[in-house]
């Protein structure tokens, strides 16, 4: 998948997950403070990336880290690489 | 002007406070160990519960009274279900007027009221959940035997004061308890006491608050919400809500 893919992928979870709006998807957004989600949602959004993109992140130390958007984007982006590789 | 006024009345409402509060906690001591040799732990939570709302009521209809003028508003509701009020959180008063429901209820709180002395084993006994001490799954399973129980729960989904700010967003705990559990939920809305008192103050400054409870969501209304769907909707209504009690009458 294409760094647009992906973008345009997860985008669409956070629209039919959590009917949020496409407006407010900018790559900056922080998943907390400004799309609003709490540490449960985020069980919730791990599971739809899942499904969404045939991977299994739930146990990776590396969401941790995710605040924004773009970390969601590129963290997507480099375990698809991963398993490409 | 209000300010003189809440600085003069505070030398009269913290005395009254404290001399009410000593009686208040030599009458939940006794009726606590009496009832837990008396009667189940289940019953003596009930009771106990019920007298922290008697506590609560005399202090928002009695002590305050003078400077602080309360409207509770609220629609009929069905009697006799367990269900969960949904609030948005104001200020450290916000607590005291949940005692203005009909229903006495168990609140979840954050750390510092279980750290307050004889308050907090006060809250222990009456059942209070320890939102920010619990996993996830211990609030759910504590919750859902309350509910159970009959006992109606009262939240705070913001988890802190908002005071002027604007409302701050909500946690999803409770949403998914009252999802998981099938639970009616309450959103309810309080204005007006963003200074009474403001936070870090003790300060009671003259106001009128308005409690406003809104019409019950019925399970079947929102069963096909998820969680993050439900509570950002409940957020809507009360954002609404309180919008609309701020306009001037």
């Amino acid at each position: 998948m294409t760094r647009e893919e992906i973008v345009a992928s997860i985008n669409r979870v956070f629209e039919e997950s959590f009917e949020i709006e496409p407006e407010r998807l900018v790559p900056e957004a922080n998943i907390f403070l400004d799309l609003e989600l709490d540490s449960l949602d985020t069980v919730d959004l791990v599971v739809a990336i899942q499904k969404r993109f045939g991977v299994s992140i739930r146990d990776d130390e590396r969401v941790r880290a995710i605040r924004t958007l773009n970390d969601v984007y590129a963290f997507i982006e480099n375990i698809q690489k991963e398993q490409g590789a | 002007m209000k300010r003189g006024i809440a600085i003069l009345y505070a030398f009269v409402f913290y005395p009254l406070l404290a001399a009410y509060t000593l009686a208040a906690v030599l009458v939940l001591t006794t009726v606590g160990a009496a009832g837990s040799l008396f009667v189940s732990r289940r019953e003596n939570m009930r009771r106990f519960r019920r007298m922290i709302a008697w506590y609560g009521y005399g202090i928002v209809r009695g002590l305050a009274r003078p400077v602080i003028r309360v409207v509770y508003e609220s629609p009929a509701r069905p009697p006799q279900t367990a269900k969960i009020f949904v609030s948005n959180h104001v200020a450290s008063s916000d607590p005291f007027l949940v005692s203005l429901l009909p229903e006495a209820t168990v609140q979840v709180v954050n750390l510092w009221p279980f750290k307050l002395p004889v308050w907090g084993l006060y809250a222990r006994w009456a059942g209070y959940l320890n939102v920010r001490a619990m996993t996830p799954e211990a609030f759910h399973e504590a919750g859902a035997r309350l509910l159970a129980e009959g006992a109606s729960i009262v939240a705070f989904p913001e988890g802190t004061r908002a005071g002027d700010r604007p409302m701050g967003p909500f946690h999803s705990a409770v949403f998914r308890l009252a999802l998981a559990t099938r639970t009616p939920l309450v959103p309810m809305c309080i204005t007006g006491n963003a200074r009474s008192p403001a936070r870090g103050s003790l300060l009671l400054e003259p106001a009128t608050v308005r409690v406003r409870c809104l019409p019950e969501l019925a399970w079947e209304t929102f069963r096909d919400m998820s969680p993050f769907q439900l509570k950002t909707h409940v957020h809507r209504l009360i954002q609404q809500e309180v919008n609309r009690m701020r306009l001037p009458t």
